[in-house]
């Protein structure tokens, strides 16, 4: 087993942490695989480009090592390193869509996807049946539909499976509105996944 | 055909109901509502196995070459070599 890894599922968050601080270099590979995906995927989640992803990746890293010392134990290391990294990947977002609204300004309901219409009952096809449906391009397609204020609380909350209080943190946005987004964005990606099967079953 | 008033009331709460942070007898009027009226129910169902969905789904992780890279970028490369020799 990689050094790395077999470090990661042994060391206490705080014994991780002494050992960043002594400059241990395999703490810095254990935080890498212990963090290291999910901030992939938020950076990629948000950005749209696995290049891109990358660099986030790497920034995120390079940064949160060269400024431990302001680390101050108060969040998880994972959960400061994410916040570094949606942060790096919004500003880089605002540049490449100046014109997207602020991701941290209430949404205004200004298109009603959240109320629902498509009311057939796909939830009970076999998986199989889901798979044969290009399912991943489907999912992939709907999510990168969302808002990005709303994509971001959903994949960390839902598809990483983070407390609505981490999501809050990470955000900078309380854990009221971290609620609401994910109720929001939970809605249309329902409805989209749900036109899709209307279409998909329809046609054959 | 869009549900009704009441019901929007209902699906308001469908996510609180899942990450189980509605109050109990909320959750009773809840289920016996999604008892009561089918279109709830759909939507209930199909939000529930949307989630499901990507969870199993819809991860993206960082790729092998991309980890290598960070490796290299942080000066951590030897510990790679180490890797592959435990391997």
């Amino acid at each position: 087993m990689p050094v790395a890894r077999r470090m990661k599922g042994e060391l206490s968050e705080a014994d991780l942490l002494d050992a960043l601080r002594r400059g241990d270099r395999q703490a810095f590979a254990a935080v890498i695989d212990r963090c290291g995906d999910t901030v992939y995927h938020v950076a990629y989640r948000l950005l749209g480009s696995r290049e891109e992803a990358e660099d986030i990746l790497q920034e995120t890293f390079l940064q949160a090592f060269q400024h431990l010392k302001d680390f101050r134990g108060e969040a998880r290391l994972c959960t400061w390193l994410y916040r570094i990294a949606y942060n790096l990947a919004l500003m880089r977002l605002r540049r490449k869509e100046p014109e997207t609204v602020s991701i941290d300004q209430p949404i205004l309901l200004e298109n009603d996807e959240e109320v629902p219409r498509e009311l057939l009952d796909w939830c009970c096809l076999p998986e199989e049946e889901l798979l044969r449906a290009e399912l991943r391009s489907v999912l992939d397609e709907a999510i990168r539909s969302l808002p990005a204020s709303l994509r971001t609380v959903f994949l960390l909350r839902d598809v990483e499976g983070l407390s609505t209080e981490e999501v809050a943190e990470i955000l900078g946005i309380s854990t009221d509105a971290v609620k609401t987004r994910l109720h929001r964005a939970r809605l249309q990606l329902r409805e989209r996944l749900s036109r899709y099967f209307a279409e998909e079953l329809a046609g054959r | 055909m869009p549900p009704s008033k009441r019901c929007a009331e209902w699906l308001d709460r469908i996510s609180l109901y899942l990450d189980g942070e509605l109050a109990e007898q909320l959750c009773r009027e809840l289920e016996q509502h999604l008892a009561e009226c089918p279109d709830c129910h759909v939507v209930f169902n199909t939000t529930r196995r949307t989630i499901e969905l990507y969870r199993r789904y819809g991860r993206v992780s960082m790729p092998e070459g991309a980890r290598e890279r960070l490796f290299r970028v942080l000066n951590l490369e030897d510990l790679l070599r180490d890797e592959s020799g435990a391997k």
